[in-house]
């Protein structure tokens, strides 16, 4: 016991044992008032001195030495971090060394002295000593395994406690963010070799789903966690290497997670429990299968306690070697005990640099947890009260320009006043831009998904394709990055499933055996931008020509541009087939995709070169919730079209409107033929005089189909924030939103689609009214005001609707 | 309140009709009758404001208005009830209503003649709707409160918007989209806006 003398510095020999004993007494009563409790060394330092004191007195008075040991027992557990409860542990400590003081200085008797109990506290946290003991059952097993995995049938079915329901539910979200982040460092992991940061980094996610889902009593869930982590924390301590194969099972780990999550939301919902058992099962025991014969082979029992490292600390510290603390582990009785406890009590190494070594450890751990976490503070706040906070910004940003822009208020005077409210002005522009900023998120796990999908379908398909991202940090509007996700992934599939060709196809056409995809976002001239290339087959023209005359998409004599043609991959009647191969599948969902961007507001823009690939550029506009726009006047009423449709804006004169079939107008511009649609008349606004030749027209684009609109005036452009309308507009397809104008009132955002269609319902059902009218009736009647407005009439044969192509004069 | 189901169970433990509407109810006047709307249901109360007719809808729906950086449509209660129009006064104002759908409460203002007061109906004031026969819908009435001698019919507001039978199909709009419209509603169904 030669080792505890770094204590005190008085030598032995000078003084009597029990003089020595109430310094050291003296000195740890010392210690313990002065010492952090958290700080290791110096609880070490008591520990040593504790250790001293008792082999001091063990002779002269054992029951004392007793207590001496005790206290030692509990430090010693401070030390290793068991003990959470350091309050509870002070006192007993503090009262216990007045209790020794009584007995040693004051020479009571050890009887009348009251020894505090010990805190019950000291046990060892729970979480720490059930995975060891279960991965021991498993350790004992290991040499039978076989595919009935010892779990009770019950375990593995998801049954709920409504009563916990919220914090179920808060375990789904949050256990859904472990599961994304983990798949992205096994994809890091796969790409940038045996680093140990992501291992820590998916170890932490599957080891904090097992503890909530344990906590909330979801067994499966937890189950499942526990195996995945316990493969991990192999692969963790090098005894195993993350190779494809592994990588594959953590991920189908990861999928059945997210399975079971989703029943668990669902079950939620109907209360129904959800029988895991079956696809468990399997997993299970593969991951078992794994961990009991990893490829390098298990040393010793040093496996059983995943969080003890302390042995290679102390190796490597130079304090003991590997050949003691393996003679330690293996003369060491009690299973449970920790190995700092065994190689002290042994007289390996000293308590001091156990001590030093666990604080080394805990350090290490520390910084783990905080490479992974990332730096910044984030708190999670529920969407609906962003949502509401970012409307509340809005209404104020309204509020705010209607008193700056008012009449009266600008009419005042006061420089006080002016200044006071462009100091208001300026707060609420920051407000509004902070905002804007609360609702952005970054792109990565939209394209963590895709690059799993790529993944997949490499292992699927046998291609060799490797996706190239870049501007994963770009921040996109949350609503955006809902809506794009799907049209994404659909674009990427395509372009791995069928542009890129078989490496053997590859090889030969000189382009090298992988594949390439490159997924772009970046952020341009106010718009964001999404951009999905392969270095594959690209679009065959003359194919998709055919393909489309064939399926009667295009009048055979039509000649078509490169783009109209590649357009025509987005048409719904396009994609179905798979008769032309070269571009197979490459229209399969291509009409869902244009309908989904078309619904942002968004364009898309196809590039392709035959035999050297194909680049789909997706535009869209920056936020979903603000519309640049127009300000247009029809009568009394103003409406809003969105800039992004407007092609330019004519006066209307008498000689460039044209009259076909009666009554239908088209107008005539530089060679060119317009329908144009009167929106007063469109709208059944009152028309005060005879269908006039005054007004603006406004061309508008609505994806090729150029219509020009008949306004009053031009009130100038807008960038307004789009309202919904509402489910009681829902059928009003004409307009897409309102926007609160600077007057306070709400102006009409008019969906260009919406207003064609519009027009051509109206038109058909006066084509019918009108031929049934005439039948039978004086041609003058055809002039009176129909209900849509005045009549249109049309000759049914002439059949040109206003959507038509513009005509070629 | 109640839904029609919690009416019912009402009705079977043997409370009658009054008991389960009892309560504070806005009094308010569309013509010659007085109507009135369950307190809770109720909003605020604001004056006529700048209106945006929303064109080719039906006529009952006045329009939208920006109800502090909110959209919300306006229902013409005269229109829907098929009385005749008249000219706003300035006691015309608008009953800003939650009105509940299937897919949860969607704010809507409604337009009337006045308000009056709010009442307090008890129990024995109540009576259930009287028939009118299989052509006339009751669905939106909740009873008839008899207060003082005078007679509030109580509206189930949820109601309003989905039961047409009232409304004057004549002066919809040409276009076909009464039926989708109330569809709509029921379903919920939102523009695609944001």
């Amino acid at each position: 016991m030669n080792d505890f003398s770094n204590c005190s510095g008085s030598s032995r020999d000078d003084q009597s044992a029990e003089s020595q004993a109430q310094i050291l007494l003296e000195k740890i009563a010392g210690d313990l008032v002065t010492s952090e409790l958290d700080d290791l060394p110096a609880l070490a330092q008591i520990h040593s001195c504790l250790q001293e004191l008792q082999n001091l007195i063990k002779n002269s008075n054992p029951d004392v030495a007793e207590w001496v040991s005790r206290c030692a027992d509990l430090v010693e557990k401070m030390v290793q971090g068991d003990i959470t409860d350091l309050k509870t542990c002070q006192t007993f400590l503090t009262e216990g060394i007045s209790a020794i003081q009584l007995v040693i200085r004051d020479n009571k008797n050890a009887a009348e002295v009251s020894f505090p109990v010990l805190p019950s506290s000291d046990q060892p946290k729970t979480d720490t000593s059930a995975p060891a003991e279960n991965i021991k059952n498993k350790s004992t097993e290991s040499n039978t395994i076989d595919d009935s995995p010892q779990i009770p049938a019950s375990d593995l079915i998801l049954s709920f406690n409504s009563a916990d329901s919220d914090l179920i539910a808060e375990f789904i979200t949050e256990a859904r963010e472990h599961c994304t982040i983990a798949e992205q460092m096994i994809m890091e992991l796969e790409s940038g070799g045996g680093d140990e940061d992501p291992i820590n980094a998916i170890f932490r996610s599957f080891h904090t789903i097992k503890g909530a889902a344990a906590i909330l009593n979801l067994k499966p869930l937890a189950i499942l966690a526990h195996e995945s982590e316990t493969l991990l924390d192999l692969a963790r301590k090098g005894t195993l290497t993350i190779t494809d194969r592994i990588a594959d099972i953590i991920f189908e780990a990861l999928d059945n997670i997210g399975q079971l999550l989703t029943a668990t939301e669902q079950g939620l919902a109907n209360g129904q429990p959800y029988d895991a058992s079956n696809t468990l099962r399997d997993i299970i025991s593969r991951l078992k299968n794994i961990c009991a014969n990893p490829e390098a082979e298990q040393t010793g029992e040093s496996e059983d306690e995943p969080d003890d490292r302390v042995g290679d600390i102390l190796v490597e510290m130079g304090t003991t070697s590997k050949s003691e603390i393996e003679n330690a582990l293996a003369l060491n009785k009690m299973p449970d005990e920790r190995i700092g406890t065994s190689l002290v009590k042994q007289g390996v190494v000293s308590a001091k640099s156990v001590a030093g070594a666990l604080r080394l450890q805990k350090k290490l751990r520390g910084s783990q947890a905080g490479s992974g976490a990332g730096v910044k503070e984030v708190v999670k706040i529920d969407t609906n009260r962003l949502d509401s906070l970012v409307d509340t910004i809005g209404e104020l940003v309204i509020a705010e320009s209607m008193v700056g822009q008012d009449d009266e208020f600008l009419a005042t005077v006061s420089p006080r006043i002016a200044k006071n409210v462009a100091h208001l002005n300026k707060i609420t522009r920051e407000l509004q831009s902070m905002g804007m900023a609360m609702r952005l998120v970054p792109v990565r796990p939209t394209f963590q998904k895709l690059a799993r999908a790529v993944r997949d379908l490499n292992r699927v398909t046998g291609k060799k394709i490797e996706l190239v991202m870049s501007g994963e940090d770009t921040e996109v509007d949350r609503g955006i990055i809902e809506k794009i996700g799907d049209p994404l992934m659909h674009m990427v599939r395509n372009a791995a499933d069928h542009a890129i060709e078989e490496p053997k196809e590859r090889k030969e056409t000189g382009k090298g055996e992988v594949g390439k995809i490159w997924l772009r976002a970046y952020h341009k001239g106010g718009n964001i931008y999404f951009q999905v290339e392969d270095d594959g087959r690209g679009l065959d023209k003359e194919k998709i020509l055919a393909k489309a005359r064939e399926r009667g998409l295009v009048d055979g004599r039509k000649e078509l541009s490169e783009r109209e043609i590649f357009e025509l991959i987005m048409q719904p009647g396009f994609s179905t087939a798979k008769t032309v191969t070269d571009v197979s599948g490459r229209g399969v969902g291509m009409d869902v995709v244009k309908k989904n961007i078309d619904a942002m507001r968004g364009t898309l823009d196809i590039q392709s070169q035959l035999g050297s690939g194909t680049i789909f550029t997706i535009r869209l506009p920056l936020t979903l919730a603000i519309i640049d726009g127009m300000l247009i006047g029809v009568r009394k009423e103003r409406f809003i079209i969105p800039t992004i449709s407007v092609l330019e804006s004519v006066q209307l004169t008498e000689d460039i409107i044209k009259t076909i079939n009666v009554n239908k107008e088209v107008i005539h511009i530089r060679g060119k033929l317009y329908p144009i649609i009167r929106l007063a008349e469109l709208f059944d606004l009152p028309v005060d005089k005879e269908r006039s030749s005054e007004g603006i027209v406004i061309i508008v684009d609505d994806g090729g189909k150029k219509v020009g609109l008949v306004v009053d005036e031009l009130l100038g452009l807008r960038q307004t924030v789009i309202k919904n309308l509402g489910p009681v507009f829902a059928d009003a397809k004409w307009f897409s939103g309102g926007a609160i104008l600077s007057d306070g009132n709400v102006g009409l955002i008019i969906d260009i689609t919406g207003i064609i269609e519009l027009a051509n319902h109206l038109q058909n059902e006066l084509v019918v009214g009108h031929t049934a009218r005439s039948n039978g009736l004086d041609s003058e009647d055809c002039t009176d005001t129909g209900p849509g407005g005045r009549e249109m009439q049309t000759e049914i044969a002439a059949g040109s609707s206003l959507s038509d192509e513009n005509m070629q004069s | 309140m109640q839904t029609k189901q919690e009416l019912n169970k009402a009705i079977k433990d043997g409370r009658s009709v009054g008991a389960c509407h009892a309560g504070k109810y806005l009094a308010f006047r569309l013509a010659q009758e007085e109507y009135g709307l369950e307190i809770l249901k109720v909003r605020e109360i604001i004056g006529l404001m700048g209106i945006t007719k929303v064109p080719r809808t039906p006529n009952y729906i006045r329009g939208v208005i920006n109800l502090r950086g909110k959209v919300i449509p306006v229902l013409d209660l005269r229109q829907k009830f098929g009385m005749e129009t008249r000219e706003d006064t300035q006691e015309t104002c608008i009953i800003v209503v939650d009105i509940r759908t299937k897919d949860g409460t969607l704010q809507m203002g409604i337009l009337v003649d006045a308000v009056s007061e709010v009442l307090d109906i008890k129990e024995g004031e109540i009576e259930e709707t009287p028939s009118f026969g299989h052509e006339v819908n009751t669905d939106f009435i909740l009873g008839i409160g008899k207060v003082k001698n005078e007679v509030k019919i109580l509206l189930d507001i949820d109601k309003i918007l989905t039961s047409n039978d009232l409304s004057t199909a004549a002066t919809v709009s040409d276009m076909p989209q009464n039926e989708v419209f109330e569809e709509a509603v029921s379903e919920g169904a939102e523009i695609s806006a944001i």
